[in-house]
């Protein structure tokens, strides 16, 4: 494996770990981003539910396409359009002056769309344009490749969640190092 | 094999990522025990609405003035806390404009749910399966206090206190009046 071959793994494990937890976030909680997304569209109301699972279906369903070597290759022609709607209602959630919590990643996401959303869409597009520039739509790529995406991916998805989950951790963690006191 | 192996890890991976959202969407609804008597907004529900139709065990009039409605649920914790606390409240202690839904998944399991915290006091529904709650108010959480003048909902809220909705409501009240 070149070292660029490298390095477009590495975006691609974390273009992997944004969807599958931005994904898996939306699925289970859609009422938050909604409504982030409803404020885009003054007047409207939240976007319905259904279409902000839908979404997350189709981010979750992106990076499981990741690891297989004969869709990596087109997978990243949604993954670019995926980076373009994140930096998209970023930069609307900028203009529009956007206040609800984005709920991204779930109901510690707090901060309303902007600047991170726009950091966070053109990473996911510069890793998308990247590899469809080294490796064209159609090209299968190598099994090794694929499996370092997931392998990686699945990496930065745990240790992120750990991160967030870090407080329960140490709780947890505390009481197993407790020792048991005796009864009265 | 490499590429299944690479599969069923990603697909792992993305179990755990759901299983994480779920607990955090949970743990989101639990107040701490030093938040119980907090009172934050409501997200779900769609102010402004008036709904064309009122259930009849909620008495008349439901479209004049200012009326309160209570939501709760026999399957959440909080919400047998506020009926054990509504159960303890004379009803001139709960003055004439709440009103209470009880959104349960059988309509038996409503009704025990109102026997068991002496609720018949207050005019009550029970809304199985939460029917009319969500399709009527987009109002989807317990334990959850809606806000209506002159049958408009103007504000809601979740709670995990009776005394903290009253005392919040009171609050605004006093607030718009000055």
């Amino acid at each position: 494996m070149t070292t660029t071959d490298a390095l477009l793994v590495c975006a691609d494990a974390v273009a992997v770990a944004l969807l599958v937890r931005g994904g898996a976030a939306k699925l289970v909680a859609p009422s938050l981003a909604a409504a982030a997304a409803g404020e885009l569209r003054p007047g409207r109301g939240p976007v319905p539910a259904a279409v902000i699972r839908a979404l997350a279906v189709v981010e979750i369903t992106v990076a499981v396409a990741m690891a297989l070597p004969s869709l990596r290759g087109p997978v990243h022609v949604p993954l670019a359009a995926l980076g373009v709607l994140f930096a998209g209602a970023g930069i609307l959630g900028l203009l529009r002056g956007s206040t609800e919590p984005c709920g991204c990643f779930g109901a510690d996401s707090t901060s309303p769309l902007g600047v991170s959303n726009v950091v966070m869409g053109v990473a996911i597009l510069a890793a998308a344009v990247s590899s469809l520039w080294v490796h064209g739509v159609g090209t299968s790529q190598t099994g090794s490749a694929s499996a370092g995406v997931a392998g990686l991916g699945a990496i930065v998805t745990g240790g992120w969640l750990l991160h967030s989950h870090r407080k329960r951790a140490y709780t947890v963690l505390g009481n197993l190092l407790k020792q048991p006191e005796p009864a009265a | 094999m490499t590429v299944l192996i690479s599969v069923a890890l990603l697909v792992l991976t993305v179990a755990v990522a759901l299983l994480f959202a779920m607990m955090g969407e949970l743990s989101s609804r639990v107040p701490d025990p030093g938040e119980e008597q907090s009172v934050v907004p409501l997200r779900d529900a769609t102010l402004g609405v008036a709904p064309a139709d009122w259930p009849d065990a909620l008495g008349a009039h439901m479209d004049r003035g200012r009326r309160v409605l209570l939501v709760l649920s026999p399957v959440c914790a909080t919400c047998s806390k506020v009926g054990e606390e509504l159960s303890h409240l004379a009803t001139e202690e709960l003055g004439d404009q709440y009103r209470l839904i009880v959104s349960s998944g059988s309509a038996e399991a409503g009704a025990e749910f109102v026997s068991r915290h002496a609720l018949h006091k207050i005019p009550h529904y029970v809304d199985e399966g939460g029917t009319w709650t969500v399709g009527s108010l987009g109002v989807n959480s317990s334990p959850s206090a809606l806000v209506f003048e002159e049958g408009v909902l103007t504000d809601a809220y979740t709670f995990g206190t009776f005394r903290a909705i009253q005392q919040k409501l009171q609050t605004v009240m006093t607030g718009e009046l000055k």
